[in-house]
This record gives C-alpha cells, structure tokens and sequence, in this order.
C-alpha cells in the first residue's frame, strides 16, 4: 500500500520533472533577450541535428566513441586527476548495477538471465559489491570535499544532501539485507512459501543449519544442534532451498552487518524491524527519483547527452538555435564537480575580492537558477556583475569540463544580457558614470577651492612606492606631448583632463579633479608618458593606483 | 634548454595558433616546453586591484619556480604583467607577505628569482643565431615585414628589458632577419595597437589599429608581424573593420611564431603569406 502510492507519487513527480525541463531546454533563453529564435525552431533545429549525425559516418563514429571514452569510461577524468575519476567510477558503475541489475531486476535481470534470483550467486555477491563501491565513491567525495581547499569553497548544502542521500539508499540496503539475514519471520515467511518441510520432523533440522551456517537468529526458541542434526538438516537444506539461495556470507557486507545486529536479534526479529528498514530503503530510493530533475542528479540524464553533444561538435555548434538550447541544456548538465574553479586562471581572486561569482562553478549555478525563474536581488546582481567581468574569457572551463559543457559560450552570452540590461564590465560603467559627471560639472563651474595635502587619496598614494613620485612633477608637459591618447584630437575636453593635468592636480590636493578626469580611463597603459617622463613621475602607474581607488569607491572592493 | 610556457588567456579561445605553431617552433629549436596549470598573469585585472594583478602574477611565478624552470611567454602583455610584478614584489616587503600568505593555502610560495622570458628575448638571447638560421629551409626572401612591438613588453623599460635601445628598439627585427624577410622601418611600431580601450572607448581604439593598418601598408610592408596575444587579437579586429567598411584587403596580420614555422617549413597553410610571397 505504502510502497505502491509513494512509488506512483514519485515516479508522476518525476516525470512532471522531465517534462517540465524538456520544455525549458526548448523555451528559456541565456543572453541577449532579443535573439531570433523560437521554441518550434529550436526544436525542428534539434530533431535535423539529430538526423544529420545518423548520415554522417564521421559523426557517427564520434558518437559512438565518445559514449564509450567519455561517457561508460571516462578517460578523460582519468586523465585529469585520477582519484576523482575512482570515485566517480566507483559510484557511476556501482549505482548503474544496483540499478539495473536490482532495482529493475524484474525488467532487467529477470530478462537478461533466465536463472536470475536475488538471493543467489553472483547477484547477491554483485550487489554488496556494487554497493561498496558507492560507499567508497561518497567516502572519496567527501574527503575530496571537506580537504581540497578550492573545492571546499564551493561545496553547499545540495552536494551533501545528494551524497547524504545516496548514503542512506546503500546503508538501509545493507543493513536491509542484515537484517532479513538474521530474521526469523524472514526465515518462516519463506519455508511457508518455497519449502516443502514437515513442521515437526524437518523444521528443527533445518532451523539448525540455518542458525549455526546462514546465522538466522531465533529468539525466544531452543534450537537442538548436533553433527547428527546438522547433517540432516543439511539434505534438507539442499532439497529445499539451496538451488535458490545462496550462502548469505556471499554477501560480503550485509553478512558481517548481521553478525553485528545479532545481539539485539530478539529485538529485531520480534518486531520485524526488517519491515520498517524496508521502508526506509524504498522511500529513500523514491524520494531520489522524485528529486531528480530537480537537483544535481538530472545530470544522470544530461550529462551524457552533453559529453555526446562535445565529441561531435565540439564547440563549434552552427546552427544559433541550437546553441540556444544547448546553452540551457547544459547548464543543467553541469554536476558541480569544481574542476572548472580548480583550474580557473583567476579563481584565486576570491581571496581578494571575497566575491563567490569568480568562480565559473558558481556562475553556471547562478545563471541556471536565474533563468529557471528565481531572480536576484540588485545587490547580488551588481556582485555578479563585478564577478562574471573578472572571467578573462581564457576558455580554459570549457577544455576542463569533463561534462563537455560549452561554458565560453555562456559567458558570453551572459555578457550581452548584462549589456542589454545596463549593466556592462564594472570599469564601462565607471567611464560613462564619469563623461555624465563631467557633463553636469561643466554647468556649473566656479572657482577652485584648495583642498590641503592631507586628504585619503593623497594618503593612500604615498603609501606606494611609485604613486608618491607625483610630488617630482613640474609640469613640462612632456607626458601629455607623449600621450597618443591626447595626441588624437585638440579636443582634449572629453578626457576631462589632460595627463599633465592629472598629476598636476594631484600636488594641489584636487584629487577629485585627478580621479574623476575621464583620461585616466580612457589610457590605454602604453607607458609612453611614464617612459618620457624626466622628473621619473611614475604617471600610468598613478593612474592605475587612481583607478583602482574609483573602482573601490563605486564597488567597495 | 626547458621552458614552462605561458601562453596566456588569449589564447585558449581567439588564438589557439600562437601556443600551437610555438610549440612546433620551439621543438624544431631543441628548446623543451612544459605546459604547467598556470593562471590568469594579471593583467586584465589591474586597472580593479592591483593586489589582485599581484596575486595572480606572483601566482604564476611561484607555480614556476615549484618546476625550477623559466617562464616563456608569448604575449607582450603577460610578458610585462609577470616582469612588473616581480620587480614590485621584490621591493615591497609588505606585499611578499601578503601575496605568499594568500599563495600558501595552495600550498605555493614565492621568494622570487624566476626567469622570465618572452619569445622575442629567449630567440634573440637563449638561442644560438645559427641554429635558428640552420633552422630556416624556405627564407622569406623579398617579404617586407612590418613589427608591431607591444607596449607592456617595450616599457617601462627599467623593468621589462626587452631590447638595450627601448625608444630604438632592434629585436623584433633581428629575429625576423634570421627569417631572411626584410623588415621595414614603420613609423608607428611602437605605437599602441589600442587593444586595451577596445570594451570602455572602442572609437579610439579602432581609431588607433586602422592607423596601423593604414600606416604599414603606406610604408611598404607586405605584412604586420605581432608578438603579443592582445596585439593580434585587436589585429584581427581591426582586420574584421576594414573587411566590414568594404574597402580593399588589407594587410595580413601574422604571428612571428607563425612566420617563422613557415620559415622552417613546418606551417604549410598561413592565411596572408601565400598572399604576401
């Protein structure tokens, strides 16, 4: 009863689940909002991308190599970092037997081996094997989780849940297993069904040898045993439920789990504890499946497609419909592994700019979880910004990702719809902020007020070594005769200032003046004017320190 | 010899030519390359936070130093990032500790000292003249070659050392010399190639790379050779511009890695060359 509604209930989420993903891969949009595709052209781009691969040899080739390199072996992880590629081996094939192997047994295994049953060899010892892979695949996450310090960065709460939960799957299924070991109800319950035993005369025997060999516990009861009982009990052991069960120390894990249950055997057997592991084994396998598509365990479905999607086309999709799709498509492909954070060429700017959204792990969650429909508030958006603009754009993620993602693209992407929504790299938005400022101010001039020499700018340039040499300056102009900036129209007004200008400003304490002038934006770090500088005013230098102050002034980092 | 190559960020996705042709380049050369999992060299970062362009130059110097080999670049802009860093680094004690207490959560340091080389500076001074010359099997004979030099490996000069005579230079032309191509004297080869305006004032910049097309060809040049990720990149861009305005092809934009694979017969294909010879 239970089992039925609970498995109904999970199975109509989870297809509700896959629905309602396989819709969005056609519907949501990453990047520029204006893009010229539709949902029935994204799917009619999809279905003749999928014909064109079954005419084309080379692809067919491809597809067929890579879900045997990439997908079922994984070459490429193994490559990568060896003991990540164990782990996920590990709990990749073992879940993949208990899957198929157990959990479908009656439309796999009962098809594929005439002789299959459960409790008989090799399935019962490849079950416990398989679990114990899986176990020791979350053991290795975990430890790679908890020590990797990058990787410990980034982990949240869904990648321990999801480990957490395929812990609770394999544990109650050990423990499932040790406990219908030692019970006796399991024991009477199956003599009923499979046994042809006469209570009085066989049973005593039988329950012998299942109690002393098989280690089912029989409490409350007096079990005769002898060499003479024994060897009876044995042909009727062998009469009756041999050729259908096993020796359960075959099961490699679940019969030590009974041996350390025995002691509170009476306890187990008499309120047939078994039952209620049960139902802990089967809920948690549903609440897996009703929590697939919703979690990181639909990369179970799409990472496949993704690693398929990357060996034939690698990042060289043509049609612009498709490369929609496979935008979203992948974003709910990506596992959160960290590899990409790993190996991020500015990842170590977290540490400096204590913003989360350097990272590329990150930023896929972030991007996938705005366009499924949860939207930011403006302070997380302005922080993303500032974050996705770290990105170098090297491409380096995409070449680590060993789900295959196209994760340049959607950087890219990503950007346009920054730019469409106003909100470009930090340091544009900085320049406009300054030409608009610059506007108002030309309104309204008045005098200078002389500010003294002892204002944070002033400060903060004295404490670097090459800043302090503005103080040298005397004003020959050579910087600003050196400019090439400055040298490309007479029209020096739209920089604010002139470089001279700048440096100038600075000895006379107008350090609004040097830091809101335009040109220290608009410099293109060539080095000229530092370069010719007689006086040895370390003028680029100045301006970078200048714009690192505005951009900590209008982003507080 | 053995180099840690640097290839930079340019080059994973706009550019993947330059580490590819300097890979068959250097092996040709007998010079070993060890691709180690450098990082960003700090550049782009260092008009937000000059800490943080530290942190990641540093970063790469330290990674080289765990390998006990010289660092190779083939971007002007790393080249001066990585050199202007180091010189920093050294001179402020302050930031040593900062810097190497953020890099020793990855278990990294620095105490400074790495070797670093651009591919102009390790082929003019790591690398016997007449084994690149020996190397040469279809010389260049008769191509006018104009060299852009890149600003941040040129200045300033105190620091990068690229070349004695940094308001003079000479090295790019030695090298392509050896190529048996002839280089011209161009008018604005030191000139910014306006590549770092390109996102916050893209007027100037295209503004700054036409004049270089312009200028090149009007100097006889048959094509421009860049040394530098960002050079080429904005090259290519100002290439795309010309194409996009209609007006005649303009001049080939070429790596030197490029230019002297071809030199050495290892290039087969060049977009520009079979055009320029």
């Amino acid at each position: 009863m239970l089992y039925n509604w609970s498995f109904f209930i999970a199975a109509a989420v989870f297809l509700f689940g896959i629905i309602y993903r396989t819709i969005g891969f056609f519907r949501l949009t990453i990047g520029p909002e204006g893009l010229e595709v539709t949902t029935a052209g994204r799917i009619k781009s999809f279905l003749f991308g999928l014909l064109s691969i079954l005419v084309s040899p080379v692809r067919i080739f491809n597809f067929f190599k890579t879900a045997i390199v990439d997908v079922v072996l994984q070459l490429p992880l193994k490559r990568q970092d060896p003991l990540k590629w164990v782990m996920h081996i590990c709990i990749f094939w073992g879940f993949a037997e208990l899957f198929f192997i157990h959990a479908l047994d009656a439309y796999v295994s009962d098809v594929i081996f005439s002789e299959y049953l459960p409790t008989l060899n090799p399935f019962m010892f490849l079950r416990n094997l398989a679990g114990v892979m899986v176990i020791v695949g979350l053991a290795i996450a975990v430890y790679r989780r908890r020590t990797l310090f990058r990787l410990k960065q980034i982990s949240r709460h869904p990648d321990y849940l999801a480990i957490a939960l395929l812990a609770v799957i394999m544990i109650s299924g050990f423990g499932l297993e040790g406990a219908k070991i030692i019970s006796s109800g399991v024991f009477n319950d199956m003599v009923e069904e499979y046994g042809a035993v006469d209570e009085d005369e066989e049973l005593p025997a039988l329950k012998a040898v299942w109690q002393e060999e098989y280690n089912v516990s029989f409490p409350g009861e007096t079990i005769e045993v002898s060499p003479e009982i024994l060897e009876e009990g044995g042909i009727i052991n062998e009469d009756n439920c041999i050729s259908c069960h096993a020796n359960p120390k075959w099961a490699v894990v679940s019969y030590p789990v009974s041996l350390a249950m025995k002691p509170f055997a009476g306890f187990l057997n008499g309120n047939r504890l078994d039952s209620l592991i049960l139902v802990i084994h089967y809920l948690s396998c549903f609440f897996l499946l009703a929590y697939l598509p919703f979690s990181k365990f639909l990369h179970i479905l799409t990472t496949p497609i993704s690693l398929v999607i990357s060996g034939i086309a690698g990042q060289e999709l043509k049609s612009g419909e498709n490369k929609a799709t496979r935008r979203v498509f992948d974003l709910s492909a990506c596992t959160q592994c960290g590899t990409c954070t790993s190996h991020c060429a500015v990842g170590p700017l977290y540490d400096i700019f204590n913003n989360r959204w350097v990272f590329p792990s990150e930023r896929v969650t972030q991007i996938r979880e705005s366009a499924w429909g949860r939207s930011m508030d403006a302070e997380s958006k302005d922080a993303f910004n500032q974050g996705s603009f770290i990105c170098t754009l090297c491409n380096k993620c995409s070449q680590v990702c060993p789900a295959g993602l196209d994760l340049q693209d959607i950087w890219l992407a990503a950007r346009e719809r920054m730019k469409e929504k106003f909100l470009p790299d930090p340091v544009v938005q900085i320049r406009e902020r300054l030409k608009e400022n610059h506007a108002k101010k030309t309104e309204s001039e008045g005098p200078l007020v002389l500010k003294s020499g002892k204002e944070s700018v002033i400060k903060a340039l004295r404490r670097s070594f090459q800043a302090t040499t503005f103080s040298q300056c005397y004003t020959c102009l050579t910087c600003t005769n050196s400019c090439p900036v400055t040298g490309v129209t007479s029209d020096i007004g739209q920089f604010g200032a002139a470089p001279h200008q700048v440096i100038h400003a600075l000895v006379l304490g107008q350090t609004d003046l040097a830091k809101d002038a335009a040109i220290v934006w608009d410099c293109l770090t060539c080095y000229k004017c530092q370069e010719n500088c007689p006086q040895g005013v370390k003028i680029t230098d100045i301006f970078y320190q200048l714009k690192n102050m505005v951009y900590h002034q209008e982003f507080g980092i | 010899m053995k180099c840690a190559l640097f290839s930079g960020c340019r080059t994973g996705f706009d550019i993947p030519q330059h580490p590819k042709s300097a890979k068959t380049v250097l092996s040709r050369l007998n010079v070993g390359v060890e691709e180690l999992d450098f990082g960003c060299c700090g550049y782009p970062v260092k008009e937000k936070n000059l800490d943080a362009y530290l942190l990641l130059s540093i970063r790469n110097l330290a990674i080289a130093q765990a390998h006990h080999l010289p660092v190779l670049t083939l971007c002007k802009c790393c080249f001066g990032a990585l050199k202007q860093a180091d010189h920093y680094f050294q001179n402020d004690p302050k930031k040593q500790y900062m810097i190497n207490s953020i890099l020793e959560k990855e278990g990294l340091h620095y105490k400074g000292g790495v070797k670093i080389h651009h591919m102009l500076t390790l082929l003019d001074r790591e690398i016997d003249k007449g084994v690149i010359q020996r190397s040469v099997v279809h010389p260049l004979d008769g191509i006018k070659i104009a060299a852009s030099y890149g600003c941040h490996a040129l200045r300033p000069s105190t620091i990068t050392g690229l070349d004695d005579q940094p308001n003079a230079p000479t090295i790019f032309e030695r090298i392509i010399k050896l190529t048996g191509a002839q280089p011209v004297n161009w008018s604005r080869g030191l000139e910014c190639c306006g590549n770092p305006l390109l996102e916050k004032n893209s007027l100037l910049a295209r503004e700054f790379v036409l004049k270089k097309y312009e200028t090149a060809k009007q100097e006889g040049a048959d094509i421009i050779c860049t040394a530098c990720n960002y050079c080429h990149v904005q090259f290519e861009y100002g290439r795309d511009l010309i194409l996009k305005s209609g007006s005649t092809d303009p001049i080939p934009a070429v790596l030197l890695t490029q230019l002297l694979g071809r030199a050495m017969g290892l290039e087969k294909k060049l977009a520009g060359l079979e055009i320029a010879a």
